[in-house]
């Protein structure tokens, strides 16, 4: 098999395992049917925005969750951003957390919410190497004169 | 939008055709009822009559008021989906017009109020027409308030009436011409051709604020009324109808540039305006793939992200379509829709300034601006984009004035379906 079809049969197998796995879901799809040659990048944009913003809103409410008196209404808000965001982009494992963490901030658990936003940062290093992973592949790919496979 | 480059420089003196469009997305006319439309005291139907109100005089006089300047008033309609009037005017151009013959010139000479005291302006051309029973017989006073608001809205392009003997109307002998065929009537093909004029290089601005827009313009009327609005008491008073009969310009109006027309009127298909969306929402990445997938549909829109910016926006701008993320920062979609309800229904943004929205001050040149402040606006259809959160409801959203939902993350299918049932 030449290097081109290796590449590309590494990027399919890969990009399944996202979805197996839940990485990602269908919203992702949709993200990458948006990309065209009017907008090549579409996908990695959104993305690196979507990254920025995520560390952004952890940074704030860990701050917020240090303080003697937890202010949770300002947590939820913050979450409800995350959880929309991470949803528009189909971060589904992220979005996942946010689910939970909305529980704990309605409950007033900072323990709770504490967990959570732990496993938000994880989450979000995961997400985040997986999706250059898969950048990378995709400029192999076009670098050795294919083209990125629609989605199956 | 401007498709006047290149045309050869008419000739000053010679007559040329204005064509106008006004058209609604009201219930339409149907076929049987356009031959008697024109006529006076008649409306589509005796149903109609009773839900809609009106004497049945409005057309007739509108009819009336075009012919006895030269020209022609005709109607297509389609039921349920909307009627377009179309008269066209002859308009003898400038005489001594000194500046170039470049389109751009032209509108920028239009701009200029200089251009409405020169007495050798362009004037619209009568034929020696007779009057109908339905005027006075009062003279050229009368005719300058008469025409420039028959032509169209008080903040119209201010076509100069120039008060010579030819365009006075006659006082007496009074004739009502009766016959109204739709035939007659619809045969501005043949009428354009007999005049055989050289294709006139009027102009428009791009911008489509501008009030001194010459030539083809497409006005929308208030959907609730099919026909141009009358209820005219007492006829003899004719200064009065016929600010009336020029129709309250109501509605959210939209103004379209369109190419001057040429010498055979043409039947050509008129380009669809652009839709006006707007959506509000404060998280940037929705922001970003909401609108690359109305860019996909071939769509732009405009964006705030909170319902305070939501009400400003609607309050200078005339929108189709409003996508309205429920929860936002300084004020969520709810409220937002319900102060966008309040205007509709009452024609004023009291609701909003109560709610701490200052009013802007309409800007000068702006006709949507003053036709926003004076009359009702047509109900916009507002979509609320849901997370599905237990305070974004679905009878919550309608009870707020919504019309609908669309669950968030939004997919290329949902705001396609969206649009396909909220834009005509």
């Amino acid at each position: 098999m030449d290097v081109l079809s290796q590449l590309q049969r590494q990027l399919a197998d890969f990009l399944a395992s996202l979805y197996r796995e839940g990485f990602v879901d269908d919203q992702f799809t949709q993200l990458q049917k948006l990309q065209d040659e009017s907008s090549p990048d579409f996908v990695m944009e959104v993305v690196s925005l979507f990254f920025e913003d995520c560390e952004k809103l952890v940074n704030n409410m860990a701050k917020v969750l240090e303080q003697q008196v937890v202010d949770f209404k300002q947590v939820d808000s913050h979450v409800h951003q995350l959880k929309g965001s991470s949803s528009s982009i189909g971060a589904a494992r992220i979005r996942n957390v946010c689910i939970a963490f909305k529980t704990f901030c309605e409950a007033q658990n900072r323990e709770g919410c504490l967990r959570c936003l732990q496993q938000v940062n994880h989450e979000h290093a995961q997400l985040k190497a997986n999706l250059q992973s898969l950048f990378t592949l995709e400029r192999q790919i076009v670098a050795a004169g294919g083209s990125v496979p629609a989605m199956q | 939008m401007d498709g006047d480059e290149g045309e050869e420089p008419e000739v000053p003196g010679t007559t040329v055709w204005l064509c106008c469009d006004v058209y609604d997305t009201g219930i339409g006319i149907p076929d049987n009822a356009l031959p008697t439309l024109f006529k006076k005291y008649m409306q589509v139907s005796a149903g109609h009559a009773r839900q809609y109100g009106g004497t049945g005089l409005g057309l007739a006089i509108c009819k009336q008021l075009v012919e006895l300047m030269g020209g022609h008033l005709t109607v297509s309609s389609k039921v349920k989906c909307g009627s377009t009037f179309t008269f066209v005017l002859p308009y003898k151009l400038s005489s001594n017009c000194d500046s170039s013959d470049d389109p751009d010139d032209l509108s920028e000479m239009a701009d200029h109020d200089a251009l409405l005291e020169d007495e050798t302006a362009g004037f619209f051309q009568f034929q020696p027409c007779t009057l109908g029973s339905l005027f006075s017989s009062n003279g050229s006073t009368r005719t300058k308030k008469l025409l420039p608001n028959s032509i169209g809205f008080s903040n119209s392009p201010k076509f100069k009436v120039v008060s010579e003997d030819s365009c006075s109307f006659p006082s007496g002998n009074v004739r009502l011409k009766e016959t109204t065929s739709v035939e007659d009537a619809c045969s501005m093909v043949e009428v354009a051709e007999t005049l055989s004029e050289p294709e006139s290089s009027f102009s428009q601005s791009p911008d489509s604020e501008n009030e001194n827009v010459v030539c083809r313009r497409k006005i929308c009327l208030d959907d609730t009324r099919s026909k141009i609005p009358n209820g005219i008491a007492n006829c003899n008073d004719h200064t009065e109808s016929s600010k009336e009969v020029s129709g309250d310009p109501p509605g959210s109006c939209k103004e379209q540039e369109k190419s001057a027309i040429s010498s055979s009127i043409p039947q050509e298909p008129k380009p669809k305006p652009k839709p006006k969306i707007l959506l509000v929402e404060d998280n940037k990445i929705n922001v970003m793939v909401t609108k690359s997938m109305m860019k996909r549909l071939d769509h732009t829109m405009d964006v705030v992200s909170n319902g305070v910016e939501a009400v400003r926006a609607v309050q200078s701008c005339s929108y189709d379509l409003i996508l309205m993320d429920v929860c936002m920062p300084v004020m969520n979609g709810l409220q937002a829709t319900q102060l966008i309800r309040s205007f509709e229904e009452t024609g004023n943004w009291d609701a909003a300034i109560k709610a701490g929205i200052e009013p802007r001050v309409p800007s000068p040149a702006s006709v949507q601006d003053r036709q926003s402040s004076v009359h009702h606006h047509k109900r916009i259809p507002i979509i609320a984009m849901t997370a599905n959160a237990l305070s974004e409801s679905a009878e919550e959203c309608y009870a707020n004035g919504m019309d609908s939902f669309v669950s968030k993350p939004a997919t290329f299918q949902k705001i396609k379906e969206c649009l396909e049932q909220y834009l005509p």
